[in-house]
C-alpha cells in the first residue's frame, strides 16, 4: 500500500491546496519503506488528484485541506487524513503505530471534536469506514 | 506608564474586527488577537506557541509568505490578497498587512501579521460576476455525489454537455462550476437564456453583426460567441430554440466556426459549449420539433440534475446555506429555523426546486425578526394545509386533511394541471373539482 505525505521544510505541507511536494512510502508488514518524492505543480483539483492516482497513492496524509479539495479526494477513492501536523517522519512512525489522533499531530483548532472535518466528517475506526465503504456515503457535504 | 501602554494596546487589539497576530524570530505565534481567533477557528489557547502557518494556514504560506518577506527585506506588506483555510475545512478570502515587531528598543523581536476578512466582500462579487464553484453547490445526496465525483473528468474534457433538469435545480450553477473547474476557467463564462429573446434578435445577440448588415447596424457588433472565445458560452433552454437557428448553431458545434451576421469571413470558434433545458430534448426530437443532428452534437455527455423533490435529504443543509446567505445579505442574525417549520419544509414537493426553498426563506427573513424562523413566517400556501391536520382530530376530518394533502401533493406534482392531477389520483376531472371546492382548496386552483 502507498501512503504519501504532503510535505515543505520536513513538515506536513501546511495547506493540501498549494502544497508542492509528497513523499511516498510503500507500507509492508507494518514498515514504511520510501518510495521517492514527487513533485505536485498541478493547480486544478482533478490534475492534481490525477497525479496522486497515477502515482498509486491509497492514502494521504496531510494538512488543511479545502472542503471541495477533500470531497474529490474521497470521492476519487483515496483515503485522506487531513489536518494533520508536524515533523514528517514523526507523523509517519505516528500512523505506522495509529496514534496519528493524538493532539500533538492534530492541526491548532482541529482536536476538538466539534470543530474538526475531519472528525465530523468520517471516523476512522474499522466498523465505521466497514459501514462507510458498504454504503458509499458518509457524512461529508461538498 | 508602560503597563499602561500594554494595557491599552490589549484593549485596542481585542476590540477591532481585523485579525492580528505576531511571531517571534522561530515563526511561533507570540499574540494572536479575538478577530483572529474568530476568523481561523482557531483559540488563542491553542495558537500561542505553534508554528504560524499551521495556525494561519494560507495559500501563500509555502512559496509566498508575506510575513517572510518583510522579515528578509524590512519592508511592509499593504492589503495582500490571500485565501486561508479556516478550522472548519472552509476557504476564507482575505487581505493581508505585514510589518516588523519592534521592542521599546527600537529592535526587532519578530513580526506582526494582520488580516481582514473579505468573506462577504467576494461573495457579494462571485453573486455580481456570476462566478461559482463546485463548493457553491450544496448537497449530501446519492444521487447529487454521483455527479460531484464525474464532474472533475467532464470539466477537464472540451467536449459539449447537456444539462437537463427541472427548472431551479441549479444548472445554471453546474455550467459555472464546470466552467469553474476546467482550463478555460481564467476566460470568460457567458450564459445566454435561449428562450427569453425572440429568434432574430437571439441570432444577432449569439453571432453579433457587421455595420450595415441590417437597417440599424450602423457598427459592428460582437455576439456572445465572439465575447465567450477561450471561453466557455452556456446556452439555456436550448429546446426552445428554432429550426433556422438549430442550422446554425449545429455548424458552430461541427466545424467549430460562426459567422456574423452581414460577414462573408468565417471566425475560428475556440470555445466550449454548455447547453441546458427542462425539457426532455430525446422526446423533442421525436417529435420533429429538434435536429436530431444537433441532439447528438450536444448529447455528448449528460448530466441530469435530479429535483429536489426526489433529494429531500438536502433540505436541512440548504436551508442552512440559505438562513448564513441572507444573515450575510441582511445583517440579521436569525439563528436557524424551528422544528415544525422545518417539518412543513420537509413535506412539500418544491416543484419550483432549490429555488423555490431559496424564496421561501427570504420570505421567512422579512417576517421573522430574530430568533429561528417558525411556521408563521413561512408563505401560507406552505402552512395552509398543515395547519388542516393539526386542527382536526375526529376520523372523519382526517380523511379530509388526508384527501386535501393527497390532492395538493398531486397539483402541485404536475403543475396545477387538474386533468394530469385527476388521472394521477384515479378520480374524475369533475370530483377532482367538487372535491378542492369542498375542502376549500380553492386558492391552489
Amino acid at each position: 500500500m502507498k501512503v504519501a505525505l504532503a510535505i515543505w521544510n520536513n513538515r506536513i505541507s501546511p495547506v493540501f491546496d498549494s502544497a508542492h511536494q509528497i513523499a511516498i512510502f510503500t507500507i509492508q508488514d507494518g514498515t514504511a519503506h520510501p518510495s521517492g518524492e514527487a513533485l505536485l505543480e498541478e493547480t486544478l483539483p482533478q490534475k492534481k488528484i490525477a497525479r496522486l492516482l497515477n502515482l498509486e497513492i491509497e492514502t494521504l496524509i496531510c494538512g488543511a485541506i479545502s472542503r471541495p479539495l477533500a470531497c474529490l479526494i474521497e470521492l476519487s477513492g483515496i483515503h485522506l487524513i487531513s489536518f494533520i501536523a508536524g515533523p514528517a517522519d514523526e507523523v509517519l512512525t505516528a500512523y505506522l503505530s495509529d496514534s496519528l489522533e493524538k493532539k500533538k499531530y492534530q492541526m491548532p483548532g482541529c482536536w476538538n471534536a466539534e470543530n474538526c472535518p475531519r472528525h465530523q466528517r468520517q471516523c476512522h475506526c474499522p466498523h465505521c469506514r466497514k459501514k462507510r465503504k458498504q454504503k458509499n456515503e458518509d457524512m461529508y457535504s461538498c | 506608564m508602560a503597563r499602561l501602554t500594554k494595557h491599552t494596546t490589549e484593549i485596542i487589539l481585542e476590540s477591532i474586527s481585523d485579525g492580528v497576530f505576531t511571531v517571534d524570530y522561530d515563526w511561533r505565534i507570540s499574540s494572536f488577537n479575538r478577530a483572529a481567533e474568530e476568523i481561523t477557528g482557531v483559540s488563542r489557547k491553542e495558537a500561542m506557541g505553534k508554528k504560524c502557518c499551521e495556525v494561519f494556514r494560507s495559500n501563500m504560506c509555502e512559496t509566498d509568505c508575506a510575513l517572510h518577506h518583510t522579515m528578509q527585506s524590512g519592508n511592509p506588506i499593504i492589503n495582500k490578497p490571500a485565501c486561508i483555510i479556516n478550522s472548519k475545512g472552509l476557504q476564507i478570502p482575505i487581505s493581508v498587512s505585514t510589518a516588523l515587531l519592534k521592542n521599546m528598543d527600537g529592535t526587532i523581536i519578530g513580526g506582526v501579521e494582520t488580516f481582514r476578512d473579505l468573506s462577504l466582500v467576494e461573495k457579494l462579487r462571485k453573486e455580481l460576476e456570476g462566478r461559482f464553484t463546485m463548493e457553491d453547490m450544496i448537497s449530501n445526496s446519492v444521487s447529487m455525489r454521483k455527479i460531484f465525483k464525474i464532474l472533475p473528468q467532464i470539466a477537464a474534457s472540451d467536449s459539449t454537455v447537456l444539462i437537463q433538469g427541472e427548472t431551479g435545480t441549479g444548472k445554471e450553477l453546474l455550467a459555472n462550476a464546470i466552467h469553474s473547474m476546467s482550463a478555460r476557467r481564467e476566460k470568460a463564462f457567458v450564459a445566454v437564456n435561449c428562450a427569453a429573446l425572440p429568434d432574430t434578435l437571439l441570432e444577432s445577440e449569439l453571432f453579433g453583426y457587421k455595420a450595415g448588415a441590417f437597417t440599424g447596424a450602423h457598427k459592428d457588433k460582437p455576439g456572445r460567441f465572439a465575447l465567450a472565445q477561450g471561453g466557455t458560452i452556456f446556452l439555456d433552454e436550448i429546446g426552445d430554440i428554432s429550426a433556422s437557428l438549430q442550422i446554425r448553431l449545429l455548424r458552430v458545434l461541427q466545424e467549430k466556426i460562426f459567422e456574423p451576421l452581414g460577414s462573408t469571413f468565417p471566425i475560428k470558434a475556440d470555445l466550449r459549449i454548455l447547453a441546458a433545458t427542462n425539457k426532455n430534448i430525446a422526446d423533442l426530437v421525436q417529435s420533429g420539433a429538434f435536429r436530431q443532428d444537433l441532439f447528438y452534437r450536444i448529447h455528448v455527455m449528460k448530466i441530469e440534475l435530479p429535483p429536489l423533490r426526489d433529494r429531500k435529504a438536502d433540505i436541512p443543509l440548504l436551508i442552512a446555506h440559505f438562513i448564513q446567505h441572507f444573515n450575510k445579505l441582511q445583517g440579521k442574525n436569525i439563528t436557524g429555523i424551528d422544528h415544525k417549520a422545518l417539518a412543513i419544509l420537509m413535506t412539500h414537493n418544491y416543484p419550483g426546486n432549490i429555488r423555490e426553498l431559496q424564496n421561501i426563506i427570504e420570505h421567512g427573513f422579512i417576517l421573522c425578526q430574530e430568533g429561528m424562523i417558525d411556521p408563521i413566517h413561512l408563505p401560507e400556501y406552505l402552512t395552509k394545509p398543515t395547519f388542516l391536520i393539526a386542527q382536526q382530530n375526529d376520523m372523519a376530518s382526517r380523511i379530509q386533511s388526508a384527501e386535501a394533502l393527497a390532492i395538493l401533493e398531486a397539483l402541485q406534482h404536475n403543475q396545477y394541471n387538474h386533468l394530469a392531477a385527476a388521472r394521477e389520483l384515479g378520480i374524475h376531472k369533475s370530483t377532482l373539482f367538487r372535491k378542492i371546492k369542498k375542502l376549500g382548496l380553492t386558492q391552489f386552483r
